[in-house]
């Protein structure tokens, strides 16, 4: 579908409205398409802090984490290209950089003559896969609907086969009593090409606008990955082999639901509801292939837009997990940094 | 108009990396596993199945892949499609109901080791059996098939019998010969009460030199267990034992065993798919080695699900579930965890 929009013919839209970068900047989120305009660059760049404290087992139960003595943390860094070829054609390349340490409880072993302490920290961390689509919306100006759909794809670009642990052995007071210190190292990237298809839809009235958007994940083809054992041997150090294993990634969608208020011009304050669930795809334990669980997470999330300049524009989004299934449901600050500009036209 | 061109050109980008990820699209439809079933028990007795008996010495899966156990007192059963069936002095012509031991055939024929001598089923379904006339008593302990296709049986108290194609052979008469394994080159490893001993192409005889005794590091001369595993260890388990011990090349260090007391007999030793090392054990439950520590499953630990402290065999079925004889309790299959 893309590739027969995509070679309609490029029409500029005729408007009445004045083109001038100052008001095309300024516009006003109520106002604004759901693209950029032709020739506009914007760079995002955004960095989000969550708090893993709250996890859903498979009966959509909450399970707080800060009781079990596993909570943590979560960075994210986003950086986010988009450039308007037309008025209504846009495109865009994302990439993010993430981190996270997942701390299980300390495990004490006990036996006539050993006393051994396992602690494990499960680190996911690296850059993700590079994510590049094209946005195509109404060929009309932007009074009160508009109307988008993006198709793209995630590029494998991140190197996400799971490195070697980093296990370590201390406090060896004896022979059989010393503390092991689990570290296992996963990366971030799906490994495989991921398509993705979304539509976004746009009603204005007044200082009143209602978007939403549906979003559809479906990778390419299955993926290989490795998975890494190790043993002690009796000198206290580790010795680690692995072996390769298959995955299908499972297929996901997003909907979302903003209403937002235009306060301002500059200040524009929004109340969203997400809902993300994926299903299907398997994953290959020794041998055997088992379904990848049924996920999903609704979050409630409020933000605002605060235009700071013409170039920069600040937004800054709240999530709170509401419920969810087989999902971890972190609260995050989501703060991202907006800076537009029109480099190529005078 | 150049703009344009290059805005036209520019926006065929998506369509054409759509077009080309989809030539090399490759999902295969499979049977898949749902990973609710994983870590989980199943108990399998003679009052909630077909199993003849309670009381699993001996497990060991056939060409088919079905299972095999021996029901001491009771026969023995396969383990087919879900249903238990069962062989016994009623209903074949098995030479005991008393079983100790069994294995498999790559042709399908079944070994059925009793309290007095040997049981052999065809795959046809043909019985025959030897009982060594020479002795009172021919109580097997181990039955292994090396994989030149030689039948080595481990007895109580009469040493061990070799069937290398013409006849059997009786060595080392007054010896416990309790396991029996087979290294990667071929060497076939004897468990007894007096050590280690390893053929390698001249059979044994009472005189003959232990491979491996308390004087060479074992914590025990009373091996009652072995297991070479995927990484070419050799594991021995022991009677009345507080460790395992594992030759590894020349090395040969001891593992602890999870709450191990003096009472701990190791039964059988057995490699899970993951690479771990399962022990069965007598009042100490089952015990699994992941290289680093030893985890303990008890009825303590495990309430409902393990229903004894009393394990006698293990087994790994096609699907990489493992399955544990109990003295007491009949059978459990344990699908692993995905972790």
């Amino acid at each position: 579908m893309m590739l027969i929009l995509s070679s309609l013919p490029v029409i500029s839209q005729k408007s009445s409205e004045p083109r001038d970068e100052f008001t095309l900047l300024t516009m006003p989120y109520n106002q604004r398409p759901l693209s950029l305009y032709k020739g506009q660059l914007e760079v995002n760049a955004g960095y989000k802090f969550a708090v893993r404290s709250r996890t859903y087992d498979s009966n959509g139960d909450l399970i707080l984490l800060k009781d079990e003595g596993t909570a943590s943390v979560y960075h994210y860094y986003l950086l986010e290209l988009k450039y308007g070829i037309t008025d209504f054609l846009e495109l865009t390349a994302e990439t993010y950089y993430s981190k996270h340490g997942i701390r299980s409880v300390t495990t004490e072993y006990y036996s006539l003559s050993d006393n051994i302490t396992v602690n494990t920290l499960s680190t996911i961390k690296g850059m993700g896969d590079l994510l590049l689509y094209g946005t195509l919306r109404l060929p009309i100006d932007f009074k009160w609907v508009d109307f988008g759909i993006r198709g793209g794809m995630y590029l494998p670009t991140a190197d996400n086969k799971t490195s070697q642990p980093t296990n370590t052995v201390t406090n060896i007071t004896a022979a059989n009593t010393f503390t092991v210190n689990y570290q296992f190292n996963e990366k971030n990237g799906y490994g495989v090409p991921v398509y993705l298809l979304s539509s976004d839809l746009k009603f204005t009235f007044s200082k009143i606008s209602l978007e939403t958007d549906f979003t559809f994940k479906d990778p390419v083809k299955e993926g290989q990955n490795i998975r890494w054992d190790q043993s002690l041997t009796a000198n206290k150090t580790f010795t680690y082999s692995n072996n390769s294993y298959q995955y299908l990634l499972s297929r996901s969608f997003e909907i979302n639901a903003a209403l937002h208020f235009q306060a301002t011009g500059w200040f524009n304050i929004k109340l969203s509801s997400d809902f993300m669930k994926s299903s299907g795809g398997w994953t290959e334990y020794y041998g055997s292939k088992y379904k990848n669980p049924e996920t999903n997470l609704f979050v409630l999330e409020p933000g605002c837009e605060i235009q700071v300049s013409p170039a920069l524009t600040i937004y800054e989004v709240t999530g709170f997990p509401l419920a969810g299934k087989n999902m971890d449901g972190p609260f995050y600050l989501f703060i991202t940094a907006s800076i537009n500009m029109f480099p190529f036209f005078k | 108009m150049k703009n344009i061109k290059m805005a036209k050109y520019i926006s065929l980008i998506p369509g054409l990396l759509f077009l080309f990820c989809i030539s090399g699209c490759k999902k295969t439809e499979y049977n898949l596993l749902d990973p609710e079933s994983a870590g989980k028990w199943y108990s399998y007795n003679a009052e909630n199945s077909s199993l003849p008996g309670n009381s699993v010495y001996g497990i060991t899966k056939d060409g088919t892949n079905n299972l095999w156990v021996t029901c001491y007192g009771n026969g023995v059963a396969e383990y087919q499609n879900g249903v238990w069936k069962s062989y016994n002095l009623s209903n074949s012509n098995i030479l005991s109901n008393y079983t100790t031991a069994i294995e498999t055939t790559s042709s399908g024929d079944v070994l059925i080791g009793t309290g007095n001598g040997l049981s052999y089923m065809t795959s046809a379904g043909a019985w025959y059996y030897y009982r060594d006339a020479s002795v009172s008593y021919m109580n097997i302990n181990t039955i292994k098939i090396a994989s030149t296709g030689a039948i080595w049986i481990g007895t109580e108290g009469q040493g061990y019998y070799y069937f290398g194609g013409s006849g059997f052979e009786h060595y080392m008469s007054g010896i416990n010969v309790n396991a029996i394994a087979e290294d990667g080159n071929g060497n076939i490893l004897l468990g007894t009460d007096n050590g280690l001993y390893k053929y390698s192409g001249t059979q044994l005889s009472t005189s003959s030199v232990p491979y491996l005794t308390i004087s060479d590091g074992l914590p025990s001369n009373e091996i009652t267990s072995l297991l070479v595993d995927s990484k070419a260890r050799l594991w021995m388990g022991f009677y009345y034992g507080k460790t395992v011990s594992c030759l590894e090349g020349s090395q040969l260090h001891q593992i602890s065993l999870m709450d191990g007391a003096d009472s701990t007999i190791v039964w059988d030793i057995k490699e899970d798919k993951k690479g771990d090392i399962w022990f069965a054990t007598s009042r100490n439950g089952l015990i699994r080695y992941d290289g680093v520590v030893s985890h303990s499953y008890k009825t303590y630990n495990y309430p409902g699900e393990i229903p004894e402290n009393n394990f006698a065999s293990i087994c790994e079925d096609k699907d990489g579930n493992m399955w544990f004889g109990t003295f007491n309790s009949g059978i459990i299959k344990y699908t692993l965890p995905l972790e």
